[in-house]
């Protein structure tokens, strides 16, 4: 008797629900054209900044929060969801857990979408990264994230299939390590119903944060991807899986190893270098873990290349797939530290995560809903001819996309660095450097343009294959054995090895991997295992950054914001500047001659939630404070920029100069900040008449430069507190000591 | 890839239909895997307990480099009237400076010095300024009600000439530009004048 035909229990008749998978599919399609979309329009506010319209509401740094997040949470999101509802109910043999987990986890997750589009352009955001939802939606998430996995978890006590598929594996890694990531990642102290400060601040915070971004790409866009890929390739290529050896050696270590590379996006910063090294080098141990997935996948269509040649759905997997390889290759080398400095902050990072996004994600969703759409639609699928379209359409788009931002990165992260014979920086004048980037984003949209317009093609063929379906839908009668108690695994195998110790035999014997085999009919104990690799190594990360005190010295000088220059800052992370400028001068010569001294620890430890940003379409702005104290500069930048610098791709924001700040909401939100344990005295009590009475000062220093803004009625607008914080912005580290720290300063050197 | 020992044997397990080869995992992926592992050794070995440089020491050493290269090419200056008026003439010094002034100065008086935000920098008058070592002196604390930001921590002593003497040489070439403001004042001494030669600035 074979091991999978004991233990098992009655025949039982059962339906698997194919309903939710249209949904999902569908959802999948529509907001992937709603992201690609929102990031084709921001593109072209790159190139023609006045395609804004000046509203408030297109500016591309509320805007550009909306695609990321759309064709993450949305587009890949959905597909995610359709893939494990079809793959799960099929490989546990049982129907989805329960109808109304799986409605309520559908709706809920498009109502949270729907949120998410109203409040990016409405300025509410937490500013952070691809978690920029504020606190009401991320306790949604959280709901629905639960009620999904009831659902999943529910689904595998339930089934009728002993051991669970690699596919399911992924899945499971999934659900919990992102529930692990948003979580914690999310932590945050309300000031009112639409903004909250993080617990965590400055370093801790960066830290926190990268910990979330790059482990939203692992769990998020990675291994649920994986999944999808071990379910629908083998199915769509009719092979078997190339090897299940690969698969476990792979997965292990993909799910222990990627928690720990977050710090690789904090090199050269003020985080500590301990963390950015473990970064880099966990980095690089991932790159075989990832190819791991790749080669199972490219391998298992051994002996079936001439069907690719034929089938557009396996052309959809092999470029996936290829895409995969390739940023995952890119991926470990971006975290070499010499080479991020280069690439750091450039348009590399853009093309990296597009060659991801766009390859990757979006063929593997492709492929898969082509695949999906005549089984779910129960029908021919409307035109081949159009898949074959969409298939060469988005791979030149994709292509016409990264080629030329790479060059663009590459130009820029050189022009960055590049000295003249006399020692002096050759490009001193940012925006030269900007310019020179135009016609990559040129190309770079006509790119885009053809993904998206293959994204539509897809959208329009599944609806047409949808229209033709038959109605109602057939539901065939599944059966399967129920499983039964008193199941034994197969027998340990013996060591293949003559005459060696007794550890060489225990270890062939591992080796061969049949103690996986019983993990696999006990998904608690998986489960289990899943968590410790994930915890294990975010504590061992996150543990030292919170308890070394040595990983923030602190600075005597630098004081917590005022309530004006709070205000300001909170309408900086409302714009969505940090998309554009970071505020961290990393401690390279080329970065110290054109902004200032480089960025201390120590100066961020009031930074709730800190703003290093990503990426420099514009300049740093740490030492804005320190190298343009004007405000009637300011106030004319604001207003538009290229008044007081040609060539500058900047929005304008001549909402700053017409809405009235909101003097009286600062008070709960330094009460709140002050509950963070921010050390505020007079704030707590006045709040307001302090922010007032610094707002009128700075009103008045505009009028001493600039006396034809006497009569204006700009001091109680939304530009002075945002000024008030561009002032004090690296300007601490700068100020000449107070008496007491002086004399304590002193001591400390003369011991 | 054909000699690997991939003997294509079917696992008797199934799901959904799909299917799975017992093959080993292929020998260069495992090499490469233990080999991207046993890096971390010997890096953190030298760059963490040993005695490799930290990217603190990197910055110090291109400054250090720099440092000496102004030092080899202007000599040690000080900030004085003789050498601020001794550099307006090097023009080597002036390019060198016209790059600078284009990136810290341009935001405010535009890169040919003709003004915006700031005072145009060309014409005759001017609003805190009598001589040049006033220049460097603007530079060194700002004028802050004004919106100048203060330059002292950021240039060295001779980076405060150089730039002093390349706002100052600005004057030898007018600009329509911004509207004068402040008072005139008179032409600048001329080098030789102001009782200086070669070896001076000591």
């Amino acid at each position: 008797m074979t091991a999978s035909a004991q233990a098992i229990g009655p025949m039982e008749t059962f339906h698997y629900d194919d309903a939710i998978v249209r949904k999902f599919t569908l959802a999948t399609l529509i907001w992937g054209v709603v992201g690609m979309l929102v990031g084709l329009v921001i593109a072209i506010q790159l190139m023609i900044p006045e395609a804004n319209m000046s509203s408030p509401y297109l500016s591309f740094g509320r805007l550009r929060p909306l695609h990321t997040n759309a064709v993450i949470f949305a587009f890949a999101g959905n597909a995610i969801f359709a893939a494990v509802y079809y793959s799960t109910q099929r490989l546990c043999k049982a129907r989805m857990f329960s109808d109304m987990l799986s409605a309520v986890h559908f709706w809920g997750w498009q109502a949270i979408i729907v949120s998410a589009a109203l409040s990016f352009p409405l300025g509410i955001t937490q500013s952070r990264e691809y978690a920029e939802l504020e606190w009401p939606i991320d306790i949604a998430i959280t709901l629905i994230w639960v009620v999904f996995a009831i659902n999943f978890f529910g689904t595998l006590a339930r089934r009728r299939e002993r051991h669970l598929y690699v596919a399911l594996w992924f899945y499971i890694a999934t659900i919990i390590a992102v529930a692990v990531l948003h979580i914690f990642n999310n932590l945050a102290l309300p000031a009112s119903m639409l903004k909250s400060y993080p617990i965590y601040a400055g370093v801790q915070d960066a830290f926190m944060q990268w910990w979330y971004g790059h482990n939203a790409v692992a769990f998020f866009l990675t291994t649920p991807f994986l999944g999808l890929m071990y379910y629908f390739l083998p199915k769509a290529a009719n092979r078997p899986v190339f090897s299940y050896k690969l698969s476990i050696v792979h997965f292990w270590s993909l799910v222990f190893i990627y928690i720990w590379a977050g710090p690789h996006h904090l090199h050269y910063t003020a985080a500590p270098a301990w963390a950015a090294t473990l970064g880099m080098l966990f980095s690089l141990m991932l790159w075989m873990p990832s190819w791991g997935g790749m080669l199972n996948g490219l391998l298992t269509l051994r002996g079936a290349w001439n069907k690719v040649a034929q089938d557009s759905i396996l052309k959809f997997f092999v470029v996936g797939i290829t895409f995969y390889g390739m940023s995952t290759f890119e991926g470990p080398m971006l975290s070499i530290k010499i080479v991020n400095g280069l690439s750091h902050y450039t348009d590399w990072t853009i093309a990296h995560v597009h060659s991801g996004a766009l390859g990757w994600n979006g063929f593997m969703t492709f492929g898969m809903i082509y695949w999906l759409a005549p089984r779910i639609f129960q029908t021919e699928i409307w035109s081949k001819k159009w898949m074959s379209i969409h298939f060469y359409i988005g791979t030149i788009g994709i292509l016409l996309y990264i080629i030329p931002i790479y060059v663009a990165g590459l130009t820029q992260g050189l022009m960055w660095r590049a000295f003249d014979a006399n020692g002096m920086l050759q490009y001193t004048d940012f925006i030269e450097t900007v310019q020179r980037l135009l016609p990559m984003y040129w190309i770079r949209a006509i790119g885009g343009t053809l993904f998206l317009t293959g994204t539509v093609m897809c959208l329009i063929n599944v609806l047409m294959t949808w229209a033709t379906r038959k109605a109602p839908y057939e539901v065939p009668e599944q059966q399967a054995p129920a499983l039964a108690g008193g199941y034994v695994d197969q027998p340990t195998p013996g060591s293949r090895l003559v005459a060696v110790t007794k550890l060489a035999h225990k270890l062939d014997v591992f080796s061969q991997m049949h103690w996986h085999r019983r993990w696999e009919r006990l998904p608690l104990l998986f489960t289990i295992w899943v968590v410790v690799a994930v915890l294990v190594a975010s504590l061992f990360e996150i543990v030292p950054t919170f308890l070394i005190k040595s990983n923030v010295p602190t600075i005597a000088t630098v004081t917590p914001y005022t309530p004006l220059e709070l205000m300001g800052r909170d309408i900086y992370q409302a714009e969505g500047c940090y998309n554009c400028h970071s505020q961290m001068i990393r401690p390279m010569r080329h970065e110290t001659e054109r902004y200032g001294e480089y960025s201390k620890p120590g100066e961020f430890v009031y930074d709730r939630p800190f703003q290093w940003g990503s990426r420099r379409i514009g300049p740093d702005l740490h030492r804005i404070g320190q190298t343009n104290s004007s405000v009637a500069w300011h106030v004319r930048h604001f207003n538009r920029p290229t008044d007081t610098s040609e060539g500058s791709i900047m929005p304008r924001y001549p909402w700053l100069l017409t809405e009235t700040a909101d003097f009286d909401g600062i008070q709960s939100r330094i009460d709140t900040m002050a509950s963070l344990g921010v050390p505020y005295g007079e704030e707590l009590q006045r709040a307001p008449e302090m922010a007032r009475a610094q707002a009128t000062e700075i009103f008045n220093r505009l009028i001493e430069e600039d006396p034809t803004y006497a009569g204006s009625d700009l001091e109680d607008k939304k530009v002075i507190p945002m000024i008030a914080y561009m002032l004090r912005l690296g300007t601490d580290i700068a100020k000449p000591l107070p008496e007491e720290a002086a004399t304590e300063e002193v001591a400390r050197l003369q011991p | 890839m054909a000699e690997e020992p991939y003997h294509d044997k079917l696992f008797d397990h199934e799901y959904d239909g799909i299917r799975e080869y017992d093959n080993p995992m292929p020998a260069w992926w495992v090499w490469m895997f233990v080999l991207s592992a046993l890096f971390a050794f010997p890096y953190v070995l030298w760059y963490h307990i040993g005695n490799g440089p930290s990217i603190l020491d990197a910055l110090e050493a291109e400054q250090a480099a720099y440092a000496e290269k102004l030092l080899a090419t202007y000599g040690d200056l000080s900030v004085d009237e003789p050498t601020i008026l001794r550099m307006m003439e090097d023009e080597n010094a002036m390019l060198a400076m016209k790059g600078l002034f284009k990136g810290k100065c341009s935001q405010c008086h535009l890169a040919d010095g003709s003004g915006s935000v700031g005072p145009n920098l060309t014409d005759d008058h001017w609003k805190n300024v009598k001589g040049v070592t006033d220049i460097a002196e603007v530079i060194r604390t700002g004028i802050t009600t004004k919106g100048m930001p203060a330059w002292g921590d950021q240039f060295t002593e001779t980076q405060l000439v150089l730039v002093s003497s390349y706002v100052a040489h600005l004057r030898e070439n007018p600009l329509p530009g911004k509207a004068p403001e402040g008072d005139p004042i008179p032409a600048w001494p001329a080098a030789s004048a102001a009782g200086i030669d070669e070896n001076a600035g000591e």
